[in-house]
């Protein structure tokens, strides 16, 4: 299949699930009425349906799917773009601390001012500050780039990790704690309208930067000393592609918590499809990302009346498909 | 060479210093239970059913439990006894008339407790002669190892009527009682007091399910109770919430979810909630949020909108009276009084702030201002933390 067509066959999927999304969830509105509810923003219908209904569609699951779509696409695409550039299968968005720092700005952030603004905040500062560690030790080094941010990365995420753990520990148990527990574990179930004026177009359009600039993940994944004797200048590229992707992961976790395991498993389940190619690799992930981030937050939402936190459902149900895939393709995928 | 001197008497002068650094505020303190101590013991059956042995009389006790510090307040008349309080629970007694009950708890020591964990050698400094406690918490190793004897207060459950058939729920007057029972017999304290709040409580408890189940054709009210209104956490069916709402008389619109918290369950979606429809909403003083952020504040309203509850402007904030009225707690026969008139006022006709003043005097021995009356049913909700 060439690339146009996988792309096209990956959007319509992409497209059908996000109104399979939209039309499901614990409130039953028939789906001609989703429909119309959705189409009535663009031309004007005569309203037919109950407010209760559109609040549902608009205010509640539209937002949710949306966000959930942009986050499934910025962690995957953030995944593949790891996975090439340190030239290891292994790594996840998590792996420079980006996704502690940030969950450890959050957290501090419900304990200290409660769920709101500033504790979006401080994971965005916080996501930062985890990279600018890691780009300063890397940087005062000087000798392997590559193996000494990962091995920094490691080290600044295990020091984010213990300070999540030390707020859980100070944290009440009836107050503060909840909220953090809850949100560490992940869910989409705080998006709401505001969502689209900051954090999605920010996740969106970062992800899409990353994707339009694949050449660079491809030249990068050469190894660093390969890409210089090209004639690249690859300071720059990598910090092009840490800092949108920072962005990006920092922005879904000030919303969505600590949703690390997609980030790893679409790029590899892409890379079955598409090759190791970042060209075709990257938008493809985009894709894959997002659909299966809609599934699974419509079955977190839908299963049962008590919120399964997407950090299970992922491990659950994703462990099992992504060991049946290893065992089938015996791993040939695997750069 | 000479640098590796160096390393060494710096290390050593650090460890000198932080050895000496240590306050030693025990001298001139009796231990725990000194060997061969000539006090009487004295022993206890705990929540857990272990008999644990203590001094009698004890007269410096620390407690974790935050609801524990009032019971003790009540029952001793005072909080002289208590040394040792959860940060939250002097929080607590500040913001209410707990203070002035019992004026002692605020300079009682709080500093070895944070959230679920307990500094031990921090609380042996404070030198109790009796720990209490509802559950495992981080650090209590080293303190079961001491000689401080630990009681355990735990929640107990009972097991309901509802509409969908019997369930095991957290009991706030079950788990009262068994609080009320252990506390006493460890303070020695009197026994109608011990028994006053109990009597006062099944006697309310009685009088409002004879009164509903008189009405043959009382169509019941759909009740949700917010633990947490930003978080969607609610009371689930087997929380205190279920209590409370099967004894006022209402349905709980989130009984299908059951979690192991005794207070609250998270709901999957907000969609829920839109499906349930309550007509009635009570909101706990465990979240800052007032009836008007769901009628008014941006972000909610929007969600809210639609519910029986907000389009009928029902959405009321627990009181907060000598301790908050959601977990268990001595106002319980005030709580039950309280939400069974919301729930139908066209039954219930007590003049509820009448009802507050009674209790208090009858119970601590306290008559309250107007203006007090009105800060526990208008809780302040910065109270709430």
């Amino acid at each position: 299949m060439t690339l146009k067509k996988s792309l096209t066959l990956l959007f319509i999927l992409t497209i059908a699930v996000f109104f399979t999304a939209l039309s499901n969830g614990r409130y039953f509105i028939p789906f001609p009425v989703v429909v119309k509810i959705l189409f009535s923003k663009i031309i004007p219908l005569k309203e037919s349906w109950l407010p209760v209904q559109e609040t549902v569609v608009l205010g509640l699951r539209f937002p949710r799917v949306v966000l959930a779509a942009v986050s499934g696409m910025g962690l995957s695409v953030c995944g593949a773009v790891y996975q090439g550039i340190f030239r290891n299968p292994l790594v996840s968005p998590g792996v420079i601390g980006v996704t502690s720092g940030a969950g450890f700005g959050a957290s501090l952030g419900i304990i200290l001012f409660g769920w709101g603004f500033a504790a979006q905040g401080l994971s965005f500062l916080f996501g930062f500050a985890a990279l600018g560690m890691t780009l300063f030790v890397t940087r005062k080094t000087g000798g392997n780039a590559i193996l000494v941010f990962v091995l920094t990365g490691v080290v600044v995420n295990m020091f984010f990790q213990a300070g999540i753990s030390f707020i859980k520990i100070i944290a009440d148990s009836e107050e503060k704690l909840p909220g953090i527990v809850y949100w560490l574990m992940g869910s989409f179930s705080q998006a709401e309208k505001g969502h689209f004026y900051f954090t999605i177009p920010l996740i969106f359009i970062s992800s899409l930067l990353l994707v339009a600039a694949r050449w660079r993940v491809n030249v990068l994944s050469l190894g660093i000393e390969n890409a210089k004797s090209l004639g690249i200048k690859t300071g720059e590229s990598l910090f092009f592609v840490l800092f949108f992707s920072t962005l990006s992961v920092s922005a879904v976790v000030s919303v969505g918590g600590i949703i690390g395991w997609l980030g790893l498993v679409v790029p590899h389940i892409t890379r079955m499809i598409t090759g190791p190619d970042h060209d075709r690799l990257l938008p493809a992930s985009a894709f894959a990302g997002a659909l299966l981030f809609m599934l699974i937050d419509l079955a977190a939402r839908t299963a049962s009346s008590v919120e399964i936190p997407l950090g299970i459902i992922t491990a659950l149900f994703g462990a099992p498909v992504f060991i049946y895939l290893l065992i089938k393709s015996k791993g040939s995928w695997v750069i | 060479m000479k640098k590796l001197k160096l390393y060494i008497s710096t290390v050593l002068i650090l460890c000198l210093f932080l050895s000496c650094s240590g306050k030693d505020e025990s001298a001139g303190k009796k231990t725990a239970l000194p060997a061969g101590t000539s006090s009487e013991l004295k022993s206890v059956v705990d929540s857990r059913g272990v008999t644990v042995e203590y001094t009698a009389s004890p007269d410096s006790i620390a407690t974790f439990p935050v609801p524990h510090p009032h019971i003790i307040a009540y029952l001793d008349g005072s909080g002289k006894r208590i040394t040792g309080l959860h940060p939250l629970a002097k929080k607590a007694a500040a913001g209410s008339v707990l203070s002035k009950i019992a004026p002692d708890i605020l300079s009682a020591d709080s500093s070895f407790l944070s959230g679920s964990s307990v500094n031990s050698e921090e609380l042996l400094k404070i030198n109790p002669d009796i720990f209490f406690t509802d559950k495992v918490l981080q650090g209590m190793d080293n303190l079961e190892k001491s000689s401080l004897p630990v009681i355990y207060l735990g929640l107990e459950k009972e097991k309901l009527k509802t509409d969908a058939g019997y369930v095991e729920v957290f009991s706030p007057l079950e788990s009262i009682k068994n609080w009320i029972d252990i506390t006493a017999s460890v303070l020695d304290s009197d026994k109608e007091k011990a028994s006053f709040i109990i009597n006062e409580w099944e006697d309310t408890e009685k009088f409002i399910q004879e009164k509903i189940e008189s009405f043959d054709t009382l169509e019941k009210k759909k009740i949700l109770i917010l633990f947490k209104v930003r978080e969607n956490l609610v009371a689930g069916g087997n929380s205190f919430g279920q209590y409370w709402i099967n004894a006022t008389g209402g349905i709980n619109c989130a009984s299908s979810i059951k979690g192991n918290h005794p207070a609250m369950s998270r709901v999957a979606d907000f969609e829920d909630i839109l499906y349930w429809n309550p007509d009635i909403v009570y909101i706990t003083n465990f979240d800052p949020s007032v009836p008007d952020d769901l009628y008014s504040s941006p972000g909610l309203t929007e969600k809210w909108a639609n519910v029986n509850a907000v389009k009928n402007r029902e959405v009321y904030k627990i009181p907060l009276g000598i301790y908050r009225w959601y977990p268990p707690g001595l106002d319980g026969p005030l709580m039950l009084k309280w939400m069974a008139q919301k729930n139908y006022p066209e039954i219930f006709s007590w003049d509820i702030k009448d009802e507050v003043k009674k209790f208090f005097e009858k119970s601590y021995s306290y008559s309250l201002t107007d203006e007090e009356i009105e800060k526990i049913l208008n809780p302040d909700p910065s109270g709430s933390f």
